[in-house]
């Protein structure tokens, strides 16, 4: 629930008397008329008012008589005072929204029959509650293009409808901070629009067509599509990153029409990114798996469930029997809660392994980093609403380019910083918007994230009297940083001054910090900064930003080898005990391999079965040559995704499966809050949703996997994984029900991480992730995603360029002692001159190639093709 | 003869060097001041002599110096509303063209009094004689070490940067005017905040017109009790009033305020033209309703106007004469508005558009039944209802016209015609 | 390059480089005689602020010409003094000598014709300015006439 995040300086101790149409309450002060009206179901009409931004008062629709004053006043823009008497209900305030409807209405066309807004129109709302029954202005209306303007691809654009409330502008300079939208010429002819009446450069988010009130800004693919009315809108979440934005999908006749995000609902209330409103098209994207595929003769041949999973069985059953470590899963956390804990379920139950991993990015699998998680997740993990999180003196970023990764979580910092004054510092090795509302933002390369945190918490004035309770961390806390290197310089002076002063710190960790070869020293020093923050008497608050919708879900549920769900350590027969009760099976002992060993394995030609679910290593896992190499040789590779990918192709089974818009199931996001999905549609096709594919392959191998609809699956998820303790699906209400921590604050001991120094590189080090218009090999299955963004590219800084006598846009190689990848080079002047980036979702660019395993970022060449 | 003040240097040929000046006295008033007042005395002092703006609104200027907080510590500024764009008004381009100086000194004065170390000079981009002048000018200033570092070696520095306004009426302002200084389209701004707590750059700033500069020298120089002693209690001092349209002799002319509007218009300004006699007076720019003949007695000073529902504003005195359209001065006065209009409200953006078609037509010979219902009605949804006093003022002033002279829209609607061309 | 120059000189002026969006434009319209969205988008770049604050001040401010204007832009005061004082017929007789519409251009590029609102010299109506000129106060259609044929011969040289 979005809080109005503008009235920082506003004391809400002390309070005002107001009385409004003859109800006297008291409010806060610096609490606006319209708001105190609102709460007390007072209807004032506006247009121009958004909670989330600045009041502008430009629509004058607000206006309302205050008593002692000459004039009506804007109740959108003026602050309650103490004594004040308003009046809403008076014929002057009548006859006043009458007229600022009848003027509006003079030179608005008369669209509403072609009109994609008809019905939902803010306009006809009003003018139909407020309006004059008829119009009096008989002149030319004035008329900008005789044509609708395509400002970009996703957004269209009718300037004669605009009412000129500006919310657009705003929402695109206050919250989104890209500055693309703006407001050109005066009086008549004022016109919103983009640079040269064009916005092909800008986040293509869709915000400003959500905010319209009118239908001057339209959503180009759901142009001419339907009527309001006709269309069956489902609340859901979104698959993309861990955000967990809430997503109102509408469908009509069974084809998906818009999604659309809704004012006061969901972490994100009225905004989305492009992903979120544009990028859901790809449920219907063109390499949807229709059938099950078994590997024969001629190559892949569609088949019936049953052959498949009779296949299966077949196949399998010997290694099971054999036992040992020639099994193995990866799951991915795009899958929902329900599908992956049944997921390790039935590798523990059915495949009788603890080899289980979820595609967590590529360094975390180090020895000993899940063994922080563990503590992290315990008690620092903040699992409470990212708003209050953001409400901290000072929020500091780790490894995250926030700006592409998780949108709409930028939005919110950006919110924080402007109207708070948060002091925001943000570490990562790529540019983005954010770094211009940070105090300082530290290009920082991944590697030597722990070096950084206790070089800050050696400089915090009072904490070194702290590092005496910090256990083994005491050693390298003592040891290390005190001259830090002087990259960090201004930085690091900076966030210490501001960590000593603040009162409350929040730590933003992100999905780079994950891939870095240092992430579990960081992890560790991530739990020692908490504990020493505690101790200084701060509120000390941590949370991932990833870059998946439920990496959160997946590492809690035990989607990772040796540790059963919630991160208890599969050797311990004590903690088995329950598991193995209430499944009815008694679980292997032995810790598992993660996925490099069992790519490992599986090249030696030691990999009996591999079950992949819903990811794509053969894209994403560094090391392609390795990957495919070794998925060849597994005996038996099973695929299961709703697409045709990659690594599908070289499968032995492939299962189709649903996309989250077609299985019922939870999200667990970043805020560590459950949140539910609901299916639009049926699964297409012959795909079935995720739960009964394990089902249905538990049966085939002779086991029952228990009951797998939603309803008992999180019911069974409730009684053994202890912050999902108390929780229910139907408890979960329309905002989602919190996870809870499951240690006390802070426990468990501290290891003692090595601690890595920044790595002076004198050439190219390329790191990678997500980017604006792609995440992952889900948002190429979008047409429209892969509309705005359909080739790889090489982000680079324009000196390092120039120098290799490279311009925008020209092809080059990009070579690392692993392999070679084509693409364009776009230059940008605010990357620092010894890294690039190119985005890790085009399967035809093969990134991955270059990319080793425990090697991040990657050293590379750049040159001309 | 009304012994000149602000316009004594001026209407001199090539009186506007600063050797001229300083040989008339100039910068005297800086020198005493930075010897002699505390800023806090000097704020005092303007407020004794009870100097009213001479931009339009009239407000107490001591007491608008005062409302900038002494406790903080953001930077003050100090800007100089130049833009004058008023239809009817030029007084302000006669000082500066003709002693760009006097405003100079002036300008400093407030700066001190208000603790502002930077000032901005919002000049409209039109005048480029102006410009011209006071680039010299502010050259001669800062050489002479009346600006710059440590004036006079009383510790206290000035800057005076010009700004170039690009052609918008509506930069006038004076939130609009921090917005274009800001570097952004010159919309007005929500009040409060008030701009001497936080205007440019969110610091507390203070806007002063040309003429109210002005005057700080000569009170400074001849006191409190001078300046009050010239015209009424309420409204002291000398004033320029700008007289143009029908009038035998346009020209600026600086009389006591409070002189009555038939005076200054029949024994200063020569009378209506030969043949001819005044049908109406816009006595403050084309904002401020027109006055009928019968109206003229009254004085110009801020009391007397807002007393009979128009102001002094500008002091843009316009003379229409029996030989002159009401309709069609309305409705240039109408497409003014129009085209200024920044367009961000409702009711002045849609509204004056509406008027605009409405009154084309009409002057045309095709208005039509109901066309001058309308016009009322539009006039009472923008007055009151308009975000800043553009939108106000052309309500107040076209309502005022057809109050007035309704008997002249009526004929054109009846006779569809205009009976004057 | 000068105008870089001269731009990062008056942005010297103010505490952010925004505020000096204005002199830039100034600065750039001088040079380039208009200003194209190219030159926006340099301008843009020098000061290191969106494009669309460029674009917007751009079109806000009628001295901003965002097309080409001819060589002489004469500029008419139409507002009610100079109305009183027979300003349309000076326009009508410009628009005749010059054989273009108010808003035109002529076909040599030569002069450009607009009709503008308040140039405050109502004393001296009808008046006009031409490009960034001294006012031509007290106009009569044989003053007008001279004063083109001084620009022409001007543009000759």
């Amino acid at each position: 629930m979005p809080v109005p995040l503008r009235r920082a300086g506003e004391s809400a101790n002390v309070m005002a008397k107001i009385t409004i149409d003859g109800n006297t309450r008291e409010v806060a002060d610096g609490t606006l008329i319209l708001e105190a009206a609102m709460e007390q179901g007072i209807d004032i009409p506006t247009f121009c008012y958004m909670a989330r931004l600045a009041p502008l008062a430009s629509c004058r629709m607000c206006l309302v008589e205050i008593e002692g004053q000459g004039k009506l006043q804007p109740s959108c823009a003026t602050t309650v005072a103490d004594g004040m008497v308003v009046r809403t209900d008076t014929p002057l305030v009548a006859e006043t929204r009458k007229s600022m409807l009848e003027l509006l209405l003079a030179n608005h066309p008369l669209d509403c029959p072609v009109c994609d807004k008809s019905g939902e129109c803010e306009l006809q709302d009003q003018v139909f509650e407020y309006g004059a029954g008829e119009a009096r202005f008989q002149d030319q209306k004035r008329v900008f293009y005789s044509k609708d303007i395509d400002l970009n691809p996703v957004i269209i654009f009718n300037a004669q409808r605009c009412i000129q409330c500006q919310r657009c502008v705003r929402i695109c300079e206050e919250v989104v901070g890209a500055v693309a939208l703006g407001t050109v010429e005066k009086g008549m002819d004022t016109k919103v629009t983009g640079f040269e009446n064009s916005l092909a450069g800008c986040d293509h988010c869709g915000n400003c067509i959500e905010v319209c009130p009118v239908g001057a800004l339209m959503s180009t693919p759901y142009r001419y599509k339907a009527r309001p009315w006709d269309l069956k809108e489902t609340d859901t979440i979104c698959p993309y990153c861990g955000t967990g934005c809430h997503l109102s999908i509408s469908v009509r006749d069974g084809q998906l029409s818009r999604v659309r995000s809704k004012y006061e609902t969901g972490v994100n209330g009225e905004t989305l990114c492009v992903k979120g409103r544009f990028g859901i098209d790809f449920i219907d994207g063109d390499n949807r798996l229709r059938t099950p595929l078994v590997r024969k003769e001629g190559g892949l041949t569609a088949v019936s469930w049953e052959e498949a999973a009779a296949f299966i069985a077949e196949r399998a059953d010997g290694a099971i029997e054999k036992g040992g470590s020639g099994l193995g899963g990866l799951a991915s956390p795009r899958l929902n809660n329900e599908s992956l804990y049944l997921f390790q379920k039935l590798m523990r139950t059915a495949f009788r392994t603890n080899s289980i991993d979820s595609s967590s990015r590529w360094s975390a699998a180090g020895p000993g980093a899940y063994q922080s998680l563990e503590g992290l997740f315990g008690g620092l993990y903040a699992r409470r609403s990212l708003h209050q999180v953001l409400e901290a003196d000072c929020i500091l970023i780790l490894g995250a380019t926030v700006t592409d990764e998780t949108p709409v979580t930028e939005y919110m910092v950006r919110g924080v910083a402007r109207s708070r004054g948060t002091k925001l510092f943000i570490a990562s090795a790529r540019p983005s918007r954010l770094d211009s509302e940070a105090i300082s933002s530290l290009r920082f390369v991944p590697g030597a994230e722990a070096y950084l945190l206790s070089a800050l918490l050696n400089g915090i004035e009072g904490a070194e009297k702290t590092f005496a309770n910090m256990g083994a961390l005491k050693k390298s806390l003592l040891k290390a940083a005190k001259t830090p290197p002087p990259e960090f310089g201004e930085f690091l002076e900076k966030a210490r001054t501001a960590l000593g002063a603040a009162e409350s710190v929040t730590l933003l960790i992100g999905a780079d910090l994950l891939r870095s070869p240092g992430a579990a020293a960081a992890l560790s020093m991530v739990h020692g900064l908490g504990r020493v923050l505690d101790a200084l008497g701060k509120r000390a608050e941590v949370q991932f930003l990833f870059d998946r919708p439920n990496q959160m879900g997946a590492w809690e549920l035990g989607v990772l080898p040796g540790l059963l769900p919630g991160w208890r350590p599969v050797g311990d027969a004590a903690v088995r005990a329950p598991f193995e009760e209430a499944w009815g099976a008694s679980l292997p002992a032995d810790s598992g391999a993660d996925f490099r060993r069992m790519l490992e394995r599986s090249e030696a030609g030691k990999m009996d079965v591999l079950y992949v679910a819903g990811s794509d290593p053969l894209l994403s896992y560094p090391d392609g040559g390795l990957v495919e190499s070794a998925l060849s040789k597994a005996r038996l590779l099973i695929v299961q995704d709703a697409f045709m990918t990659g690594t599908a192709r070289l499968a032995d089974v492939v299962l189709p499966a649903a996309t989250f818009a077609e299985e019922p199931g939870t999200f667990t996001n970043n805020e560590g809050k459950v949140q539910e999905l609901r299916p639009i549609r049926r699964p297409a096709f012959e795909s079935k949703p995720n739960a009964e594919i394990f089902a249905l392959v538990a049966e085939a191998l002779g086991r029952d996997l228990g009951p797998v609809s939603p309803d008992a699956v999180f019911a069974e998820i409730a009684h053994l994984v202890p912050s999902y303790r108390g929780l229910s699906r139907d408890g979960l209400g329309d905002d989602g029900s919190y996870t809870r921590p499951f240690a006390e604050e802070n426990g468990g001991d501290l290891d003692d991480p090595p601690l890595a120094a920044p790595r002076r590189t004198k050439g190219l080090e390329l790191v990678t992730g997500d980017s604006m218009f792609h995440s992952g090999y889900l948002s190429g299955n979008s047409p429209v995603l892969g509309n705005l963004s359909a080739k790889a590219y090489v982000e680079m800084n324009p000196d390092a360029a120039a120098g290799l006598e490279l311009a925008d846009g020209s092809g080059v190689v990009v070579r690392s002692s692993h392999g070679e990848m084509k693409a364009r080079l776009k230059l940008n002047k605010r990357f620092p001159a010894g890294v690039v980036f190119v985005p890790d979702n085009f399967a035809d660019a093969r990134l991955n190639r270059l990319l080793k395993h425990g090697e991040y970022p990657c050293p590379v060449e750049v040159q001309r093709e | 003869m009304f012994e000149k003040v602000l316009l004594k240097n001026a209407e001199k040929p090539d009186a506007h060097g600063i050797e001229a000046y300083e040989a008339a006295g100039g910068y005297q008033a800086l020198a005493k001041v930075l010897r002699e007042f505390s800023p806090d005395g000097l704020i005092q002092l303007v407020k004794d002599s009870n100097l009213k703006g001479r931009g339009g609104a009239g407000f107490p200027t001591g007491l608008k110096w005062g409302f900038v907080p002494k406790d903080s510590d953001k930077p003050k500024y100090l800007c100089c509303n130049a833009d004058e764009s008023e239809p009817g008004t030029f007084k302000d381009r006669v000082i500066m063209e003709g002693d760009p100086h006097m405003m100079l000194e002036g300008m400093a004065l407030a700066s001190y009094a208000i603790g502002a170390e930077v000032a901005y000079l919002y000049i409209r981009g039109e005048y480029v004689l102006c410009i011209e002048r006071l680039e010299t000018a502010l050259d001669e200033a800062y050489r002479k070490g009346y600006l710059g570092r440590d004036i006079l070696g009383s510790g206290f520095n000035l800057d005076i940067h010009m700004h170039l306004g690009a052609g918008a009426y509506i930069c006038g302002e004076e939130t609009a005017m921090l917005e274009s200084i800001e570097g952004r389209r010159g919309e007005p701004k929500l009040k409060p905040p008030f701009p001497a707590v936080a205007g440019l750059y969110e610091c507390p700033t203070v806007i002063n017109n040309v003429e109210t500069l002005a005057c700080l020298p000569h009170i400074v120089n001849r006191g409190v009790e001078w300046f009050r002693g010239i015209g009424p209690e309420q409204s002291p001092g000398p004033k320029l009033y700008c007289l143009s349209g029908h009038v035998q002799k346009p020209g600026v002319y600086e009389l006591p305020m409070g002189i009555s509007l038939r005076e200054l218009v029949d024994d200063h300004a020569g009378g209506a033209r030969p043949g001819r006699k005044i049908k109406a007076v816009i006595p403050g720019g084309v904002s401020a309703p027109m006055i009928p003949e019968s109206g003229l007695d009254v004085t110009m000073d801020f009391e007397s106007l807002t007393a009979i529902d128009t102001m002094l504003g500008s002091a843009g005195v316009i003379v229409l004469d029996d030989g002159d359209c009401i309709v069609r001065a309305a409705k240039n006065i109408n497409e003014f508005f129009h085209e200024e209009s920044c367009g961000k409200c409702t009711p002045c953006r849609e509204g004056l558009d509406w008027t605009g078609k409405i009154l084309h037509r009409m002057e045309a010979g095709e208005g039509r039944q109901g066309d001058l219902e309308q016009l009322d009605f539009l006039c009472g949804s923008i007055f009151g209802n308009s975000f800043c006093a553009l939108g106000d003022g052309a309500a107040w002033a076209l309502k005022a016209a057809i109050t007035q002279f309704r008997d002249e829209f009526v004929q054109h609607v009846e006779e569809g015609r205009c009976p004057f061309h | 390059m000068a105008l870089k120059n001269s731009i990062e000189e008056a942005a010297k002026r103010y505490p952010n480089p925004r505020s000096a969006i204005m002199p830039a434009l100034f600065l750039a319209q001088k040079e380039h005689g208009f200003l194209s969205g190219d030159l926006l988008k340099e301008v843009a770049g020098i000061l290191d602020v969106p494009e669309i604050w460029v674009y917007e001040v751009s079109t806000f401010y009628g001295m901003f010409h965002t097309e080409p204007v001819g060589k002489f832009h004469i500029k008419i005061c139409t507002n009610l003094s100079c109305q009183l004082l027979e300003a349309e017929s000076m326009l009508a007789h410009l628009e005749k000598k010059l054989a273009i519409e108010t808003g035109g251009t002529t076909p040599d590029g030569m002069f450009t014709l607009s009709s503008v609102e308040c140039l405050g010299a109502c004393e001296g109506a009808p008046m006009m300015q031409v490009n960034d000129g001294y006012y031509h106060m007290n106009l009569t259609t044989a003053r007008i006439d001279e004063i083109l044929d001084g620009l022409r011969k001007e543009a000759a040289e």
